[in-house]
């Protein structure tokens, strides 16, 4: 039996989505303002980029610590 | 159905809101332990098990819609809370958003066949010489969600990529991202390539990132500028007319 949406509950779905889409993006600005966004829960980086925070004395397929302490300007670390 | 699953029961752990517990514990309490296990694996980031559990769901006759509320934007709406109160941060957010993603892969042709098709065709990547993505990554997450087809092109992406990309999926709209300042400027250059084969008016082009300013976007001869995530959504949806800037 072929499926189909319901497109009005559909409609609200979507709306929920960007209700909670419109207070993550709150978040980030907040968040940003002293974290790097590319610093995980686990205090690594996600980068694909260097940066001066970066400990890389990790093994090979671990992504490198981050060892900013979210007190001072992130971004005058990244390497450009 | 009460919560079973003790991954997702784990999760409720961090809602510390009680009117938002019992809000989150109703949603669930409604639904299907395969939906409980859909979500735990959302919040997670698991895509292959959310790919697997879309496809499970679908095959046992349950609809794209429950699949979507109830096991998707459900744990979705977890993810928004530990973000919210910093138990989690933006790249896990990221993750969870891949895996919904993965779902989501499932449900859109069910969507298409039943009438509802994307609101509109995005091509989005950061320019030449620049490797940032985040602000990209964010806005792809939230225009996916809103129900635009969105190719992303990833980093340090040429005008010719740009061109080629627009042209082959027909998109409607051009988002560029730039995280320095030293690399604002290949936008101005990417919308002059546009101008110079003439396709710079088949596509509405938006451009975002920390440096810029709306200023620097209408200097250079961009439709729009998005300070933020939700900003480019917004903006995204008056380009292609769902609604009016500022209502």
């Amino acid at each position: 039996m072929r499926q189909e949406v319901d497109r009005k509950s559909y409609k609200a779905s979507i709306e929920r989505l960007h209700d909670i889409f419109k207070d993550m993006s709150k978040s980030v600005e907040k968040v940003s303002s002293w974290r790097c966004p590319y610093k995980n829960a686990k205090d690594r980086c996600t980068a694909n980029f260097g940066c001066r925070n970066q400990d890389r004395s990790v093994s090979p397929d671990d992504l490198y610590v981050c060892n900013d302490n979210d007190q001072l300007d992130y971004r005058s670390a990244w390497e450009t | 159905m009460p919560i079973t699953h003790d991954g997702l029961k784990k999760e409720l752990q961090y809602i510390a809101k009680p009117f938002e517990l019992n809000h989150i514990k109703s949603l669930f309490n409604d639904s299907d332990p395969l939906m409980h296990e859909m979500a735990h694996n959302l919040i997670i980031g698991n895509q292959h098990e959310v790919d697997r559990l879309t496809r499970k769901a679908l095959d046992s006759g349950f609809s794209a819609n429950t699949i979507l509320d109830d096991g998707l934007i459900s744990g979705m709406a977890i993810v928004g809370i530990k973000f919210r109160d910093n138990f989690i941060f933006v790249p896990e957010v990221l993750v969870a958003a891949r895996a919904m993603k993965a779902g989501m892969a499932h449900i859109e042709p069910i969507l298409s066949a039943s009438g509802v098709k994307p609101i509109g065709t995005i091509i989005m990547g950061t320019v030449k010489g620049d490797l940032h993505d985040i602000g990209k990554n964010l806005c792809i997450m939230m225009l996916r969600g809103s129900g635009f087809t969105v190719h992303d092109l990833g980093v340090d992406t040429t005008s010719d990529t740009f061109i080629e990309a627009v042209s082959e999926h027909k998109a409607d709209i051009l988002g560029m991202s730039a995280l320095l300042t030293t690399t604002m400027p290949n936008m101005g250059k990417t919308i002059d390539a546009f101008e110079e084969i003439g396709l710079r008016y088949e596509v509405k082009i938006m451009v975002g990132g920390a440096p810029l300013t709306q200023e620097f976007a209408d200097d250079m001869g961009a439709d729009g500028y998005g300070k933020d995530a939700i900003s480019c959504v917004e903006l995204a949806k008056t380009f292609v007319g769902i609604q009016q800037l500022n209502e």
